[in-house]
């Protein structure tokens, strides 16, 4: 089994992978951040022509993946573009839906399918639809700032920009956390609601809190 | 996800799904589904084999997609779940009586989901068309109001380019008795227009019943319609309800409010090198394109009293339009992109009654004589049908 390690946790993580001869994995466009010579890169569109146009403009996801394999062996880092926190999930015979812009990389026996997000989560600017990784084997997926497992039976509250990742058991709701004025005079905007069991995997900062408070002080 | 497979009474229903337990690896595994005589069972991806009995399930629907369906026992430590196609189904075929009240719960469930999605869509579809419509309303008006804000100068270059470009449909008319006679009636007319257009008239050999005026003031009048004409004051009017089409700057509008129409479409989709051919090609055809119904009833109501006010008949437009109706089919008038005709004779006959009527103008030419020089003389009718919506024919704009 190919090992698997994530280095600096939890500002700076990346994922060091040692590829054995035979192994591959499959990586976000952009996420090589170095690899041995002995590693072969190919680059193709992730399930056809029309399955890569849906993830690039329905499911805001490159349309490309990377393919790393070797004869070999050697060493594979990879990384995301924000500062903040890695994890791995491995899937055994389960299903995970990511956020846009969390996948970063999966062994080849993971599927990558789109998955329904609903108007809500549209009008929430995640986009229609989401990654959604099935089958069996790792999955690797970032957050900006640090990552949070929250294991739901019941409801939960999160503030739409903080949600990663969520199990497909788990419903998603988006609404507000009050009433219309207080709700954005509060500056907390839209929030999601996940409902039954599952997991959710949450980030503790948030891209766009960062963007607002950048903009804030341009101006 | 797959659906059921084949399925007896030794070989029940199975489905893809998955099973939550505290002791699985990561308490959660993927699981063949399996609605069994007295149970609803897992097996699992690691091999652990997990039966919840009906008599002792909870059912719910739920999960990302709303039709996941979970089976969990009373005490909530087992859950067996899955989304595939038919195992609901299946479940209300094997669970008899036991399951019966959740089931109906579930499905009033998805009754008022469905209604509660139905509305969901209707409002998004009704917001979206509404801000296409009011998007598409208020970049016309406001691309309208850009296009007046500019200098007649502008009227001017795009009318002379298209002027440039445009078929001529026919020969020019050199013939000085005719147009002597067509530039003595512009005259009388231009001097009542406001003085930043200048007037220039060209007269075309051909059978088209019209006559039109490009952005600028250049004007463009076809024999057929001359030879139509049984008075100078039927090609006054004509004239004097094209030039208020110029004066009123209608053509550079709705280039403006084509043009503003179609950039913004290009901008949507991201075509930014589309633009600049597209432009070029706009330009020359928001000129030749039909004006709106508002706009040719403006140019009705301002220049008849340009007509009436040089001396000549008002009402005659009115009576030139009819018999250019003659022979065409009758359209209602709400289809129409223009004023039907007879509305708008009755509108102009009620115009004219409020003018104050001004001397008969004494003109320095017989209308008879100028006729009998047209190279197809009065009388001589053309094969061609009446064009009535266009200066030149497919593209042009007239009297319509």
């Amino acid at each position: 089994m190919m090992q698997a390690q994530i280095k600096d946790k939890a500002a700076f993580a990346n994922v060091h992978l040692q590829l054995q001869p035979g192994d591959s994995v499959v990586a976000q466009a952009d996420a090589m951040s170095r690899m041995s010579a002995t590693i072969d890169m190919t680059t193709r569109m992730a399930g056809g022509f029309f399955t890569a146009l849906a993830r690039r403009f329905l499911g805001q996801e490159s349309m490309f993946m990377n393919t790393f394999t070797t004869q070999t062996g050697g060493e594979l880092v990879l990384t995301q573009p924000t500062p903040g926190d890695i994890d791995c999930v491995t899937l055994n015979g389960t299903s995970l839906y990511l956020q846009p812009g969390a996948f970063i990389a999966c062994e080849p026996t993971v599927a990558l399918g789109l998955g329904w997000a609903g108007l809500a989560s549209f009008i929430g600017k995640e986009g229609l639809f989401r990654l959604k990784v099935s089958g069996e084997g790792r999955v690797w997926f970032g957050a900006y700032g640090g990552l949070v497992t929250q294991e739901i039976n019941g409801e939960l509250l999160v503030d739409t920009a903080h949600l990663v990742a969520y199990e497909p058991t788990l419903r998603v709701k988006m609404g507000l956390p009050g009433g219309l004025f207080s709700s954005f005079l509060g500056g907390e905007g839209l929030i999601t609601r996940l409902q039954g069991q599952g997991r959710a995997y949450l980030q503790t900062r948030s891209i766009d809190g960062l963007a607002a408070w950048t903009n804030a002080r341009l101006y | 996800m797959p659906a059921a497979k084949n399925s007896s009474l030794l070989d029940p229903p199975s489905f893809a799904g998955g099973v939550f337990r505290a002791d699985l690896p990561n308490g959660r595994a993927g699981a063949e589904v399996t609605v069994g005589l007295y149970a609803v069972k897992a097996h699992t991806s690691t091999g652990a084999d997990i039966e919840i009995p009906y008599g002792r399930c909870h059912l719910e629907q739920g999960g990302a997609s709303g039709r996941m369906v979970f089976c969990r026992d009373q005490e909530r430590t087992v859950t067996i779940f899955s989304e595939a196609p038919g195992f609901l189904a299946a479940l209300t075929a094997a669970g008899g009586v036991a399951l019966a009240g959740p089931l109906a719960n579930i499905k009033r469930a998805q009754t008022t989901q469905r209604k509660a999605a139905g509305r969901l869509w209707l409002v998004a579809a009704s917001a979206v068309l509404l801000l296409l419509a009011g998007g598409y309303v208020g970049l016309r008006s406001a691309a309208g109001v850009a296009a007046r804000a500019l200098p007649v100068s502008v009227d001017r270059k795009l009318g002379d380019a298209a002027y440039a470009a445009l078929p001529k449909q026919g020969p020019l008319v050199t013939d000085p008795v005719v147009v002597n006679a067509v530039q003595d009636i512009v005259s009388r007319l231009a001097v009542l227009a406001p003085p930043t257009f200048t007037f220039r008239v060209a007269v075309v050999d051909s059978e088209i019943k019209n006559a039109f005026c490009l952005p600028g003031g250049q004007i463009v009048v076809f024999t057929g319609l001359l030879a139509l004409a049984e008075s100078p004051s039927e090609v006054a009017g004509v004239l004097a309800h094209e030039m208020a089409h110029a004066v009123l700057r209608h053509g550079i509008e709705r280039v403006a409010q084509t043009m503003g129409v179609v950039v913004a479409f290009q901008l949507l989709i991201g075509d930014v090198a589309g633009l600049a051919a597209l432009g070029a090609q706009l330009a020359q055809e928001g000129l030749l394109t039909s004006y709106s119904r508002d706009q040719e009833s403006a140019a009705d109501l301002h220049g008849l009293p340009w007509t009436n006010d040089a001396g000549f008949d008002a009402q005659a437009l009115g009576t030139i339009l009819l018999r250019l109706d003659k022979g065409t089919a009758l359209v209602p008038s709400w289809l129409g992109s223009h004023p039907e005709p007879r509305q708008r004779q009755a509108a102009i006959a009620s115009l004219s009654r409020t003018l104050t009527r001004r001397a008969p103008v004494v003109l320095p030419f017989n209308w008879g004589e100028v006729r009998a020089h047209l190279p197809r003389p009065a009388g001589v009718d053309s094969k061609t049908e009446v064009n009535q919506d266009a200066g030149v024919p497919d593209a042009g704009e007239g009297i319509q």
